[in-house]
């Protein structure tokens, strides 16, 4: 942590967030830093405590962060979204403290533990600073990946270029933890929304002259439907880059028509192994490099498999992935081109229909295509004769007779898709079809 | 009657027919599976179909595919399934008298 507070103090008179109308130095941010090193001790928080941060990107939160660090504490990111299973969560990371940062300002909390055990009082006893973020699996219990910092940080030190940055992605996410730690490593400016519509993004873009926008491809579907874009200035944005799933080439060439000017880098991470480098082979490619120093691949079974000198040290409350030579599956079938590889999706989202594989993004990619659709959502479905057949949940531009649509439909993807691949049922649905990470919800 | 249930599950047949054909070419001895080589995606199309126009459920794990062996045996499981949902004359015509 030493040198990262050392790297910040170099800055100290430029802009390192941005906050509403608040403009905060990294002088300012050092500060804040100290002022929790105190509070820290005046509660008598040890190293090896752990403890949550429940809010959203603030220089406060940032702050804590960086002290809770430095303390060899082990911290637990959590965003408001993941409220709802709150006790739940902080049973599994074993929390001693919670730093809860509201309305009303931080409030500290304690609760009763006889202890560690497991993976994470093995990693105690190191005397290292750690971190603890969860899966976002939507069902089932999310599972606790616990990263040695340390080794989580090294990836920073070397000194790349920065631009000012929209904090789209969460805090409690690799993604938005990455872009974090690489902008304050790099002297660059993180701008944090407290709204994260498609206009209240833009206007952030227009105003603070927005250069880099991490986000997804759900949210950037909306962008393009909502027409944001073309109310504001958002002449400064250089980068667009997407990550957390499966960019549908529908909507990858629609930004590339709309966005003529923006680069379109597809990002690759997991929270398990961090944000790795990637290199896409042009901007609006599918296809990427995957590497940087310390990261292998190779293709088993047609999935990537990641050997990461950076990923993380197990899961708390699940079986190591790693095999005997550390290599970790990431279940993301691929296809490969040389270097090159183009992500086709999950395996656990592949619809075996009658034994023949159909990947969601290849049927919601078509689907997009239609004029009558502004978003498209494609799961299986058990079926007796088939195993699984191809179901699909819509969101319309304009009201239609689900019959109509369903003939429509079908003689649209006749002729683009396999027969099996076209959706035998068909859902019209007015709510959105991704989360609150803007992420595609198939379930 | 323009709704007349052997004319609405022709038409759901040739919907879901590779090669279209005329609906008067379904008789009721036709095999739906053999003589409109109608394979395992299309019948589970047509089941999907049937359940969405007639708003009842098929379970082929009971039923099996002999609905499909004669398209009378089809008409008549749908319009015991249907029951009072459908005019009446409609339903007692569910025999015959096609093709």
């Amino acid at each position: 942590m030493d040198w990262l507070l050392r790297t910040m103090s170099g800055y100290a008179d430029r802009p390192a967030m941005v906050v509403g109308e608040s403009v905060y130095t990294y002088a300012s941010m050092l500060d804040n830093c100290r002022e929790w090193a105190d509070t820290i001790r005046e509660h008598g928080i040890r190293p090896g405590e752990v403890v949550s941060l429940e809010g959203d990107y603030s220089p406060s939160v940032c702050g804590a962060i960086m002290a809770l660090l430095a303390n060899r504490n082990i911290i637990v990111p959590l965003s408001d979204n993941v409220q709802h299973r709150h006790d739940e969560l902080m049973d599994i990371a074993q929390a001693d403290r919670s730093f809860v940062f509201g309305a009303t300002g931080p409030e500290i909390r304690t609760y009763a533990r006889s202890g560690h055990s497991g993976l994470l009082a093995e990693f105690i006893r190191e005397d290292k600073p750690g971190l603890i973020l969860f899966t976002s699996g939507t069902t089932g219990v999310p599972k606790a990946i616990l990263h040695d910092f340390t080794r989580f940080v090294e990836r920073y030190k070397t000194p790349r270029d920065t631009m000012r940055t929209l904090t789209f992605l969460l805090f409690d996410h690799i993604g938005g933890l990455n872009t974090m730690f690489h902008t304050l490593a790099n002297g660059g400016t993180i701008v944090a929304p407290t709204s994260r519509t498609a206009a209240a993004i833009c206007a952030l873009i227009e105003k603070h002259r927005i250069e880099l926008l991490p986000t997804s491809p759900s949210f950037l579907n909306l962008l393009l439907l909502s027409g944001a874009y073309g109310k504001y200035d958002l002449s400064s944005l250089r980068i667009i880059t997407y990550g957390t799933e499966v960019m549908p080439d529908s909507i990858l060439q629609a930004a590339y028509r709309t966005f003529p000017g923006i680069q379109l880098r597809q990002t690759y991470g997991l929270s398990e192994l961090g944000i790795l480098r990637a290199k896409s082979r042009a901007s609006g490619s599918p296809w990427l490099k995957l590497g940087g120093e310390g990261v292998e691949t190779r293709i088993v079974d047609g999935m990537l498999h990641i050997r990461s000198d950076t990923g993380m040290r197990g899961y708390l409350n699940a079986p190591s992935p790693f095999d005997e030579q550390g290599w970790f599956n990431t279940l993301d079938e691929v296809l490969t081109d040389g270097d090159y590889i183009r992500i086709l999706g999950r395996r656990s989202d592949v619809i075996n229909v009658g034994g023949r594989k159909v990947f969601p993004v290849e049927v919601e990619d078509v689907l997009l295509q239609m004029p009558e659709i502004a978003d498209a959502a494609v799961r299986g479905e058990p079926n007796p004769l088939l195993g699984r057949v191809v179901a699909a949940v819509v969101n319309l531009h304009e009201p239609l007779d689900p019959k109509t649509l369903k003939a429509r439909i079908r003689s649209f993807c006749t002729g683009k898709l396999e027969n099996y691949q076209i959706p035998v049922k068909i859902e019209i649905r007015q709510e959105h079809l991704f989360t609150e990470r803007y992420k595609k919800m198939r379930k | 009657m323009q709704n007349r249930l052997s004319e609405r599950l022709k038409q759901l047949i040739v919907r879901n027919e590779r090669v279209k054909r005329d609906p008067d070419a379904i008789g009721p001895d036709t095999d739906l599976i053999n003589d409109l080589a109608l394979d395992s995606m299309d019948i589970v199309n047509l089941l999907a179909d049937l359940e969405e126009e007639f708003e009842i459920r098929i379970d082929v794990e009971e039923t099996g595919l002999s609905i499909f062996e004669a398209f009378r045996n089809l008409e008549d499981f749908v319009s015991r399934q249907i029951g009072a949902g459908l005019p009446a004359k409609s339903a007692a015509e569910g025999g015959g008298g096609e093709g």
